[in-house]
């Protein structure tokens, strides 16, 4: 697997202050993608140690809430063969932040179901992630005042709840608990 | 292309007055006089230097171009007759000394008046009143009170000699209110006997007629506590209880005493609400002799109070103060604002700053509110502690801070004390005169350290002698001391009472200029610390040799800051990195455009704000945050742990158009003119959007020239 991109204080994409993951290689080729230079699963460098080692170094701080994993797309299966071992390794070494993931497949048809993107380490990752924005961009329902997501088809889910509920269970943000 | 004439107006460039001026002086000679081709060289020549500057150049810029120009032709009798000629013109000029100025600022020609002070508006009768005592008192202080090498010095911008547009009057910089001992003594106003109040609502009444009193006779800013405030709020709960139950009786009725209670309760939270309207509304509405609303800080420190209820009903207070903040103000427009008073801040201690802690839910409302209104700022209690002597207390104003001080009682006091007035030293011009030798480098430093040391000395020698009848609020009734009529304010001067600070702007390109990195870089943080701590001994030689208490200021440079660029670039031309902006940067901070993030650069300015004992604030730039209050959180947690004092620059515009509530964007428009745009709807009418940033520490919501515009654009978010 190559990554384009490790942001080490990102506060777009997830709660808190987080370290994001950009993998390269994405099959959606969505409309109006804000870095389509990311569709090619050569682009960047290869996630090597060091690009690991990188991350976890980069999560260690008391001020970072985890880790984000975009793309590209994460959930290309070549990718989250690549991805299942080193979140394997932060949660050992991280268990109390947060892991996010952004994918443009949708939970229930596409990750839980067979399909394209479905493959022997998916239930492994999923069960490995708090919260999972899913469904492609939509060009036509892009909102820009939406809270970590670029459309309004897109979910953010709180994945254990889901899992465990059977149905989907959106995440509760706190920022829309904080009432004045 | 536009120049800035002398009486501060602008004017278009015109390249024949150039032609003319030297014809004259060349024709008035015999010997090596200039063929009109070599005239209009010069003249092209000077033309294209100040397209070169790419901002307005001043008259006397453009004639020393055509001085050396002159020179460069090698004609040096004609030289001569010009700066003759010119220096003849000058004493004709100076027969007349504010005439030209007063009337342009009349007549709202005066650009420099225009760019001066964000929160002033120019074209208003009252601020006009103010900026002409102004111009009178500038031109006093220049012609009569301060030596000439002090004024050149100034001119030169080698220093700035700070507010001298007040420096003729007796007045002092910024202080902190002792609010506590006015309404718990009482206080006089206007000569009117003021008592202790009664009630909650009153109390903050009466506090806002003395801020509007106070910042009347001080050019400064200045600092109420909420804490002085809380006592009032036991008194209302009484006096409700004391009504309720009288009505209960009037009506014959039975209550129980949850009911009653419930209802006290509920009554005095609507007298809170009431009592801080009265002071949020007050302060932005008054307009004082200054020509603008109160300078005023109000300070949030729960651990403030004297016992446990009074810290409940303090947080109550608080509650309420950033509720009302969050919602902002109304504009003419109906549309609710960002105010830009008064500037609040908010103390982080150990019972509000972790999930779980009892007040911990005031913090994450603090967060959502600094999210959407930029304020309040930060100080930690930890931290500061640290410094001062395990005490903590505000700031006065913006950033100026006092250091800890104990009465003849062996007890620490803050409130009611103050600082005399500030000169700053341009750092860069340090580095830049001494051509990048390190032994020279100190002692410029030296020489211009004196030289500020000489002209604080005329702010101290100025307030000396003072009577307290000069300003009886702050002297003769409790705001900073209780002394009798007639006695001068003498002995606050000394010992250590009041401050009188040395300002510093600049350590960023002075750094860069000496060692060729940024401070950021290890290898230089060294020098600059040194630079900090040569400041350090300079005051706490000039204390000790005094008696009076030297600090060492990040100066909050507004227009200053393009006043020192500015005569940086005149002085040395333009060096990369170092002159090549249209502004310098403040006090010790990171420069706008350096690539860091928000914790690191807290980190790292942690160091230097230690050393800058007379006060100054660090900052974060980022984005719209309010969809993200934890990210916000963290910020506040790291400003715990890691600085003394920070604050957030958060942007959360607003598009009248469709509603967008978030950042509204720069972008060039088709002749490369920087405008705001909504990035939703496209919408590019300013008088249909709201944006508020915070420049050199100041919230400004007017829109900004595009000079700042520019700056504001080239800001690196550091989240």
């Amino acid at each position: 697997m190559n990554y384009g991109e490790i942001k080490k204080c990102d506060i777009a994409n997830g709660e808190g202050v987080r370290v994001t993951l950009f993998v390269s290689g994405c099959t959606h080729h969505c409309k109006g993608c804000f870095q389509p230079e990311t569709w090619d699963f050569s682009y960047g460098r290869p996630f090597d140690e060091a690009a690991a080692e990188e991350i976890l170094a980069a999560l260690a701080p008391s001020y970072i809430n985890g880790l984000t994993l975009l793309g590209g797309e994460p959930f290309e299966p070549e990718n989250q063969r690549a991805l299942l071992p080193f979140l394997q390794e932060v949660r050992t070494r991280f268990p109390q932040k947060t892991v996010w993931a952004y994918t443009g497949y949708t939970l229930e048809s596409d990750l839980l179901s067979e399909s394209r993107a479905r493959c022997e380490c998916t239930d492994a990752i999923l069960s490995l992630l708090d919260v999972l924005v899913d469904g492609e961009f939509i060009e036509s329902q892009k909102n820009i005042s939406l809270s970590f997501r670029g459309s309004e088809n897109q979910r953010i889910i709180d994945v254990k709840k889901t899992l465990t509920a059977g149905h989907v269970i959106w995440q509760e943000l706190k920022s829309d608990h904080v009432r004045m | 292309m536009k120049i800035i004439k002398r009486n501060g107006s602008e004017a278009t460039f015109d390249i024949d007055k150039i032609v003319a001026a030297v014809t004259k002086a060349s024709n008035s000679s015999e010997v090596n006089s200039l063929t009109p081709e070599q005239i209009q060289e010069i003249a092209d020549y000077v033309e294209y230097k100040c397209q070169k500057m790419s901002r307005a150049v001043s008259v006397e810029e453009i004639q020393d171009m055509v001085e050396n120009q002159i020179m460069a032709t090698g004609a040096f009798d004609l030289a001569r007759r010009y700066v003759r000629y010119r220096y003849q013109r000058t004493l004709v000029r100076k027969a007349n000394t504010t005439d030209n100025r007063i009337l342009s600022l009349i007549e709202c020609n005066n650009e420099e008046v225009k760019q001066e002070n964000s929160n002033k508006n120019p074209t208003v009768n009252s601020v006009q009143r103010d900026y002409m005592a102004g111009e009178v008192s500038k031109d006093l202080t220049q012609r009569l009170l301060l030596p000439p090498d002090i004024v050149e010095a100034d001119k030169q911008g080698i220093i700035h000699f700070h507010d001298s547009d007040y420096f003729a009057q007796h007045m002092h910089n910024c202080d902190l209110v002792n609010l506590e001992d006015m309404l718990q003594n009482g206080t006089v106003i206007s000569e009117t006997l003021i008592e202790k109040p009664h009630s909650f609502s009153t109390a903050c009444n009466i506090a806002t007629q003395i801020i509007a009193q106070v910042a009347s006779n001080q050019y400064g800013g200045q600092s109420i506590s909420l804490t002085h405030l809380a006592p009032f709020v036991q008194i209302s709960r009484d006096k409700i209880r004391t009504e309720v139950l009288e009505e209960i009786r009037e009506l014959n009725t039975n209550a129980t005493q949850e009911q009653i209670a419930e209802i006290v309760e509920n009554r005095l939270h609507r007298e809170i609400t009431k009592g801080v309207q009265t002071i949020q509304y007050q302060i932005i509405t008054l307009m004082t002799t200054n020509g603008q609303a109160p300078f005023l800080t109000v300070f949030m420190y729960l651990n403030e109070a004297k016992n446990e209820q009074e810290k409940k009903d303090l947080a109550l207070i608080i509650e309420e103060t950033l509720r009302q903040r969050y919602q902002g103000v109304k504009n003419e427009a109906g549309v609710w604002i960002t105010p830009a008073f008064p500037k609040l801040i908010y103390v982080l201690e150990e019972d509000n700053i972790d999930p779980g802690t009892e007040y911990f839910y005031l913090t994450e409302l603090a967060a959502k509110c600094t999210a959407k209104r930029l304020v309040p700022d930060y100080i930690s209690e930890k931290k500061m502690k640290e410094l001062k002597e395990g005490n903590c207390f505000p700031v006065m104003g913006c950033r100026s801070c006092l250091n800890p001080w104990k009465d003849e009682n062996g007890n620490y006091q803050f409130y009611g004390r103050f600082n005399q007035g500030v000169v700053t030293i341009n750092l860069v011009d340090v580095a830049l005169s001494s051509g990048g030798d390190k032994d020279k480098f100190w002692r410029i430093f030296d020489e211009r350290l004196e030289l500020c040391h000489r002209a604080l000395m005329y702010r101290h020698e100025r307030l000396k002698g003072t009577l307290s009848d000069a300003a009886p609020i702050l002297w003769q009734y409790g705001a900073l001391a209780r002394l009798k009529k007639g006695e001068t304010i003498d002995k606050l001067l000394f010992g250590g009472y009041s401050t009188i600070s040395l300002g510093y702007a600049g350590l960023y390109e002075c750094v860069k200029y000496m060692t060729g990195k940024s401070h950021t870089d290890p290898e230089a943080t060294p020098f600059a610390l040194d630079v900090m701590k040569y400041m350090n001994t300079a005051c706490d030689k000039w204390t000790l040799e005094s008696n009076i208490k030297f600090s060492i200021y990040g100066s909050p440079i507004e227009s200053t800051t393009y006043k020192f660029a500015k005569c940086l670039q005149k002085r040395f031309g333009i060096i990369e990195g170092v002159t090549d902006k249209t502004y310098i940067t403040n006090s010790y901070h990171v420069h706008v455009s350096e690539p860091i993030d928000a914790f690191s650069k807290l980190a790292l300015e942690s160091q230097f704000q230690s050393l800058s004992t007379g006060g100054a604030i660090s900052y974060v730039e980022v984005p719209n945050m309010q969809n993200n209050i934890p990210a916000v959180l963290q910020v506040i947690r790291f400003i715990y742990d890691n600085i003394m004092y920070a604050e957030l620059n958060t942007k959360s515009d607003y598009c009248q158009c469709c509603g967008f509530d978030g950042e509204i964007s720069i972008v060039e428009d088709g002749d490369g003119k920087l405008v705001w745009e909504c990035p939703k709807c496209g919408n590019r009418d300013q008088d249909k959007m709201n944006v508020a940033r915070r420049t050199c520490g100041y919230i400004g919501t007017q829109f900004w020239n595009q000079g700042r515009t520019q700056e504001i654009k080239e800001r690196v978010l550091h989240l």
